[in-house]
């Protein structure tokens, strides 16, 4: 589907310009938030309001592979200078591999980018010159904030001073309104919100052409959101093509003039963003084909939550930033799901809970006594255990044999007098591996030999065998198939019933309308919703998921 | 705006900076006050150190060592590790001492070749590294072995000769001041010319965060050459000054060396790991050590404690310079990809 060139409601109108492209702006309006106390001062870079170099860059059928992984599929894209185009998918929908490409980064392997109907590279043509404020920082921490700001920038080796580095970086920092940061200082020093304030300023500072933000509100405090906002409109005023990537709709819904909504490495949907909602979007961007199942656990569902054992009591528990006053109680023998877009705080709680981040504040009680959790050892010797996303670099030694991995916590538990028993090690790990459906021929195998689902059972049974009766499955199933899947679900109710708990994120809500006997929505860092039984609707965890109102 | 408003603008901008030079500079501030504070209580000891005979001996003591730190400064302060300081250093000593006449000429001649094997050498380093892609530490052990092994081929065993002016050049004394204090604060100001440049703040940049670096168009493959390059120039001037003071020509100077000019740049305050540093530093760190060697003789205490004394100043060195380990818990650090 094609952007249509309608423009957004709310949005101004053309005053008698080029269509589809926003004219230049009444200063009455938009200018005065972008430079209060001083309108109307030409301080600020780029080419006149009205003349950019060109007017539509269509991306066509661009595609992408890693290896086996079709980061992008036939994805067309088109954007306009003095427009701002939302970008927006879940964590592997293709987004980064899409700014990649855009910015020259990545080759595609296949599809053309076409400049006002001209074919053109993507990367070293003057008239695509993008400039890219990434999520994952690209500041260098021990430089100053001067020198980040102007890095790279200096092609000339003549004598300058430090002292001339500040003002040249002063004057940025001025023209993009940021007025409470010392250019002398370390970026380090700063904190996160400001690190990203000044990567963002540093690709404004860059532009005039298109402005690629990546995540740009993820660290941002509200202040700093209104502030983004108003440079953004700047630009766009100034006729850059301004695009915005981010898995949050909220924070940028109201800047964006078109939408393109990626899921799975293709685009599926990409219009005016006047006929969008919050709702629709967070449709387009998590909707994955229902898997065809029925509820594993229909029959619990129904059932009022019992009185269980409390295994695992999490009280008050923050992580600044990410995390604010956590509580949740998980019970012998239940599932209990959360959901949450991504990065909501989710991973600091999960990453706390095993141990490998400190909380800031707040209380974790393990069978009603409260642990102090200082290292996943701790963690693992408390009996919980944590099966993560990403298998192949936090949950296995892939050149490891499963053997090796599956011993690996517990190797006390297989050794005799202090040396590891091969025979006590396969005693240990057979019924471990036989309760994933793992074949037991496997055993002396090479981790990276087995297929990904197999792989994340080989995890699963890791905390089989050392034991654990709390498990932490982080997004586990992203990329399995749908029959591991259904296998691994099978698996944790038993798991459950059989005297263990889970604590289970995924960001499919499918998966946790499915397996959970209770479910938790996060949203920026605190539980917005609770429900249990058939109170589990998409409905409901698609509202906690976004805010919430229980 | 008033002609007052105006100075009161320029004097508040001047204290911010001199503010921010200070607090920059805390690391190196630091390690010269250690260094004054050594060289006084050597000083209480034992005055001979101040007589110009004294001080130029014990300054030409720790040149060699001093002039090879800061250049191993640079490359770790781009984050990478130099292990062929010694060999190249032992390189340009042999070639010097064997090839070098007593005419100025050959003086000047050799002199130029001995420099121009060390840049050649670490550009060498350098190049190898940006084009293979494998860690410095790998590279420069296996540059080692090649100079250490060249510098035995130019000259099997400890020998030749040096003519007495050159020696004299680098090693003597004019007008009270010793010619190795000359040569060091050229070296200096050299560097201070050089960080006018956008190369120091490329080279902080390539040790502090190689992607960030490459994410905003620093020339990382030439900043890293040109690191190692910077780092052979002052092996080079290590060797010129070696062959000076020993007048003869040692081939297998050995891991001795290197690891001596190792914990010189820790000691200076250039961490490991990169994106901060200086190369004056490096030679701050070398003659805290050095003097500290000379305070062990002055006192005449056993010579073999030099070793447990550098590595006694070189564990409070790194403690002083990261408080903050000792503050805060190792296992509070997030693992990798956390922060969701």
């Amino acid at each position: 589907m094609r952007p249509k060139v309608t423009q957004m409601a709310g949005l101004p109108v053309n005053d008698g310009g080029e269509p589809g492209r926003p004219g230049p702006l009444p200063s009455s309006t938009r200018a005065e938030e972008v430079r209060p106390g001083n309108p109307g001062k030409p301080d600020r870079p780029g080419p006149d309001p009205g003349t950019p170099r060109w007017r539509r860059a269509e991306v066509a059928s661009v595609s992408k592979c890693f290896g086996a992984i079709q980061a992008l599929d036939d994805v067309s894209v088109e954007f306009r200078t003095g427009s701002v185009h939302g970008l927006l998918g879940q964590n592997g929908a293709g987004k980064s591999t899409l700014i990649k490409v855009l910015n020259g980064l990545v080759r595609p392997d296949a599809g053309q980018l076409r400049i006002d109907e001209n074919p053109t590279p993507f990367a070293g043509s003057p008239a695509w010159q993008v400039s890219t404020a990434y999520q994952e920082l690209t500041l260098v921490p021990y430089l100053s904030v001067a020198e980040n700001l102007v890095l790279g920038r200096r092609r000339e080796y003549g004598v300058t001073s430090f002292e001339s580095t500040v003002a040249a970086a002063s004057e940025i920092l001025r023209r993009w309104r940021v007025d409470d940061v010392d250019p002398r200082k370390p970026v380090k020093s700063n904190p996160l919100p400001v690190r990203q304030r000044i990567e963002i300023v540093r690709a404004l500072e860059r532009t005039d052409q298109v402005l690629v933000l990546d995540e740009p509100t993820s660290a941002l405090d509200p202040a700093g959101a209104d502030w983004l906002k108003g440079q953004i409109r700047h630009l766009r005023d100034r006729g850059v093509a301004v695009v915005i990537v981010s898995h949050r709709l909220a924070e940028i819904e109201d800047v964006c003039d078109y939408v393109t909504v990626l899921r799975d490495g293709r685009a599926v949907a990409s219009e005016s963003s006047s006929g969008l909602n919050e709702q629709k979007i967070a449709t387009l961007m998590l909707g994955r084909e229902m898997l065809q199942t029925q509820r594993v656990i229909a029959d619990r569902h129904d059932e009022a939550p019992r009185a269980t054992n409390t295994v695992l009591e999490v009280q008050s528990l923050s992580v600044e930033p990410a995390l604010r006053d956590v509580s949740l109680t998980l019970g012998e023998g239940e599932v209990l799901g959360v959901g949450g877009l991504e990065g909501q705080g989710q991973h600091a709680l999960f990453m706390t809970l095993f141990g490998a981040q400190r909380p800031t504040r707040g209380e974790v009680l393990v069978g009603g006594r409260a642990v102090r959790l200082k290292s996943p050892r701790r963690a693992i010797r408390a009996g919980i255990g944590m099966v993560p996303e990403d298998r192949k670099t936090e949950g296995l030694m892939l050149q490891r044999t499963v053997r090796e991995n599956l011993t690996l916590p517990a190797l006390r538990r297989v050794s005799r007098a202090g040396v590891v028993s091969p025979a006590k090690e396969a005693q240990t790990a057979a019924p471990a591996m036989a309760s994933l459906g793992l074949a037991a021929g496997v055993f002396d195998n090479a981790a990276s030999s087995l297929s990904g689902g197999n792989q994340q059972k080989v995890v699963a049974a890791k905390w089989l065998v050392a034991d654990s009766r709390i498990l932490l499955m982080f997004d586990p199933l992203r990329g399995v198939d749908v029959g591991a899947r259904q296998e691994f679900f099978a698996w944790m109710t038993t798991f459950a019933a059989g005297g263990g708990a889970v604590l289970f994120y995924s960001s499919d809500i499918d998966e946790l309308t499915t397996v959970c006997d209770r479910v938790i929505t996060i949203y920026r860092g605190v539980v917005t919703g609770s429900m249990a039984g058939s109170e589990i609707t998409r409905e409901r965890v698609l509202a906690g998921m976004l805010g919430g109102d229980s | 705006m008033s002609q007052e408003t105006a100075t009161a603008v320029r004097v508040g901008e001047r204290g911010a900076a001199v503010r921010s030079f200070a607090s920059r500079k805390v690391g190196f501030l630091a390690s010269a006050a250690v260094l004054v504070a050594f060289f006084a209580i050597n000083a209480s000891i034992s005055e001979a150190v101040l007589t110009t005979y004294g001080f130029s001996s014990f300054v030409n003591a720790g040149a060699t060592v001093a002039l090879a730190a800061a250049g191993l400064s640079v490359v770790v302060m781009a984050g990478g590790l130099d292990l062929s300081v010694a060999a190249v250093v032992a390189l340009v000593n042999v070639v010097v001492a064997t090839r070098m006449q007593d005419t100025s000429a050959s003086m000047m001649w050799v002199s130029l070749l001995a420099v121009g094997i060390g840049v050649a050498a670490g550009a060498l380093n350098g190049v190898l590294v940006t084009t293979t892609g494998l860690p410095s530490v790998i590279v420069t052990l296996a540059t080692f072995f090649i100079w250490g092994g060249a510098a035995l081929l130019v000259l099997d065993s400890p020998g030749g000769s040096v003519p007495f002016d050159f020696a004299d050049l680098l090693t003597g004394v004019r007008g009270g001041v010793p010619n190795a204090v000359l040569l060091l604060l050229g070296l200096c100001v050299l560097w201070l010319l050089l960080s006018r440049t956008s190369l120091r703040v490329n080279i902080l940049a390539l040790g502090g965060d190689r992607a960030a670096a490459r994410a905003n168009g620093v020339p990382v493959a030439g900043t890293e050459v040109a690191a190692f390059a910077i780092a052979g120039f002052c092996y080079g001037l290590a060797g010129l000054f070696l062959s000076a003071l020993t007048v003869s020509g040692t081939p297998n100077l050995g891991a001795d060396f290197t690891l001596n000019a190792f914990a010189a740049v820790v000691v200076g305050g250039t961490q490991f790991g990169g994106g901060r540093g200086t190369p004056v530093s490096g030679l701050i760190g070398a003659f805290v050590l050095y003097t500290s060697y000379s305070i062990l003789f002055t006192i005449e205490a056993p010579s073999e404690l030099n070793y447990v004394l550098t590595g006694a100043i070189l564990v409070v060195a790194v403690v002083v310079q990261n408080p903050r380990r000792l503050l805060v818990s190792r296992s509070a650090e997030p693992v990798s990809g956390a922060g969701g």
